[in-house]
């Protein structure tokens, strides 16, 4: 009956916090702004909180605001360069030496052996960077730009005019090449980042109960999608490999084994229900999410086995120390352990 | 302000740059001051500090934008322009939210005049928050007001609003109308006893289904940190409500039982209409209309 209550609570805390505004007045988007970059006195940003706390329109408002912070950080023109600051130098050794030594002595041998497998030869073909745009089209799509700053106002005056009247029309994104291209040519090219088409593995047809639980998580993603729900931030997931990282980024799963400069995409569905992971290995990695998910790869993305729980529970966090063995919170403050890969979870 | 201070916070703002005339940029600085200490008179110590913490920089720019300067112009769009459109697509990658930022880039340049005036949405930036900040904000306060306003104007569908009541298969519990009014009164008031923060990470878990990482970045907190207060709220939350219900409605065990388990009798339309009655409707005005327009 504990669990049941846990459930009805969350069913009717959805419903009691959904809907009410509050009876004072909303942000305004500055003050919002200001509050957000934390410029606001004390008093300010209580007040400021105790409103969006209880006003529905606001949150809405945050929640679209914290969406549009996932994306790329808009480049801040003119920053000054950080002081040489000296003692990072023997401390960022120090550090990765003691976890080092700390991993060793809790990581059994026969994980640390999977750790040190090759990586697969897919991986390494699918990190292949993609070749840069050629540098004649970017030069184009400068000339194309409209010459003043007004014509360009009016340019997206006209075009948004025009979008009105297509409503369903699928978007031209020519536009916005331009406009990346006159913004910075070279730093656009250096940031693209290639991603790798999915591996046939990750396409695989699931079980049932995976695809049932898929299709709990999708329903809830394309419920949420009607409403202001917006994209899972970027997730990253470090390994014991410092070159060697996961990634989350809508809906793709992504990994690097250089240290970030090249991304690969291993698994392009479930990205978007993924609320955390953990990799004990630079081959292994778990990724754990909505309504149960579980993901598992033990050949560094080649292939995902869904490993789920069997209730649709939110997941929080998880913590695997090998391909076998890992733990999960729920949100709910609920905790499950696996020690067959995830094939049975037991509560504890 | 005296001239000389006037004149190191330009420098600070690099407004020569842009050729923002000093008088300009004075009436924005008290523009900002005024939004900020509203209805006090600020100390002379409190305004240069208050002075000191702005984005200058940022409000040097957008005066320049405002006065339709070329150069600042150039420069805004060049570094400023593509990642207004990277986070509109992010709010909304269906192209919603980059049609918004499209029409705020055309108020931004100010096409619309009063008065033989150019009326610039830059002159609503006060420089408290980062020029990228304010934009992403108003972009997300226009997202969500259109988003508000078309779900206000299109019909209910047709499932919730004529779909026949079901026929019940047993006689209906007398009580459950009481037991469910009962639940519902504690749970708002064991909502309303929480401190804000904790009120606000609730609201946007479970009702703006936020992410973690997302209720993370707004309350400037670690994910994992967000993650443990939801769970001991919730915690908080369940043993306050089964205490209200014991103490302010006297219910014994099985009552209390009885309280959660009406909430999932009738799952469905009939329970969300139960949920949401009338009395609790509340008329959506949008208030944002009569706020400055930025």
């Amino acid at each position: 009956m504990s669990a049941d209550r846990d459930r009805i609570l969350e069913q009717a805390l959805k419903h009691e916090l959904r809907g009410e505004e509050s009876t004072t007045p909303h942000l305004d988007p500055e003050t919002l702004a200001a509050w957000q970059d934390e410029a606001l006195d004390a008093a300010q940003m209580e007040t400021i909180e105790l409103h969006v706390s209880s006003c529905a329109r606001c949150q809405s408002m945050l929640a679209a605001f914290a969406r549009g912070t996932t994306a790329p950080p808009i480049s801040a023109p003119a920053v000054e360069t950080p002081r040489f600051q000296w003692w990072r130098w023997w401390l960022a050794p120090l550090a990765a030496g003691a976890a080092a030594v700390t991993l060793w002595m809790v990581v059994p041998e026969q994980q640390r052996e999977i750790a040190t497998a090759p990586p697969s030869p897919t991986a390494s073909v699918a990190s292949t960077p993609a070749a840069p745009p050629p540098a004649a089209d970017l030069a184009q799509k400068v000339d194309a730009q409209p010459s003043s700053p007004e014509k360009r106002a009016r340019a997206a005056d006209s075009d948004l005019k025009e979008n009105k009247l297509k409503v369903e029309a699928p978007r031209d994104d020519r536009q916005q090449l331009k406009d990346e291209a006159v913004a910075a040519p070279k730093q656009e090219v250096a940031m693209a980042q290639p991603t790798a088409p999915p591996s046939p593995a990750s396409t695989a047809p699931m079980a049932p109960a995976a695809a049932a639980r898929e299709e709990v998580a999708g329903a809830r993603s394309a419920e949420l999608q009607k409403s202001t729900r917006f994209a899972f931030a970027p997730l990253e997931v470090p390994t014991l490999d410092r070159s060697v990282r996961w990634r989350v980024t809508g809906n793709r799963i992504e990994r690097t084994d250089d240290a970030g400069q090249t991304w690969a995409s291993k698994h392009e569905r479930l990205g978007e229900n993924i609320a955390a992971g953990s990799a004990p290995s630079s081959t292994v990695a778990w990724f754990a999410g909505r309504a149960g998910i579980v993901i598992l790869t033990t050949d560094a993305g080649a292939t995902f086995v869904e490993v789920g729980l069997s209730e649709p529970l939110d997941i929080a966090s998880i913590s695997a120390t090998d391909a076998r063995r890992a733990v999960i919170s729920t949100v709910a403050g609920r905790r499950f352990q696996t020690d067959d890969g995830g094939r049975t979870w037991r509560s504890f | 302000m005296n001239r000389e201070t006037l004149q190191q916070l330009r420098e600070q703002a690099r407004a020569d740059r842009w050729k923002v005339p000093p008088d300009v940029f004075l009436n924005a600085l008290e523009r900002s001051a005024e939004k900020s200490f509203a209805g006090r008179t600020p100390t002379d110590a409190e305004l240069n500090r208050y002075y000191q913490s702005l984005h200058l920089e940022d409000l040097a720019l957008a005066c320049a934008c405002a006065m339709g300067r070329e150069d600042a112009w150039d420069h805004f769009v060049r570094e400023f322009r593509p990642a207004m459109y990277r986070s509109a697509d992010a709010i909304d990658p269906s192209g919603a939210a980059r049609e918004i930022a499209e029409a705020l880039y055309a108020e931004l340049f100010g096409l619309r005049e009063k008065a033989g005036i150019r009326q610039s949405v830059f002159r609503y930036f006060h420089g408290r928050s980062s020029l990228a900040t304010w934009l992403r904000s108003l972009i997300a306060q226009r997202y969500v007001d259109r988003y508000r306003e078309r779900q206000r104007l299109e019909p209910l569908p047709e499932e919730s609003s004529a779909a026949p009541i079901r026929a019940r298969t047993a006689p209906p519990d007398p009580d459950r109308a009481r037991y469910v009014a009962a639940l519902r009164t504690v749970l708002a008031a064991a909502i309303a006893a929480l401190a804000p923060r904790d009120r606000l990470r609730l609201a946007c878990y479970y009702a703006q289904e936020m992410t973690l990482a997302q209720i993370a970045s707004i309350t400037h907190e670690h994910e994992a940190t967000v993650s443990r207060h939801l769970a001991r709220t919730r915690k908080a939350i369940r043993e306050d409500v089964e205490q209200r219900l014991a103490t302010e409605h006297g219910f014994g065990k099985r009552e209390i039982d009885e309280c959660f388990q009406s909430v999932v009798d009738d799952a469905g339309n009939l329970n969300l209409a139960e949920w949401l009655d009338t009395d609790r409707k509340k008329s959506v005005v949008d208030r944002s209309m009569t706020e400055e327009p930025s």
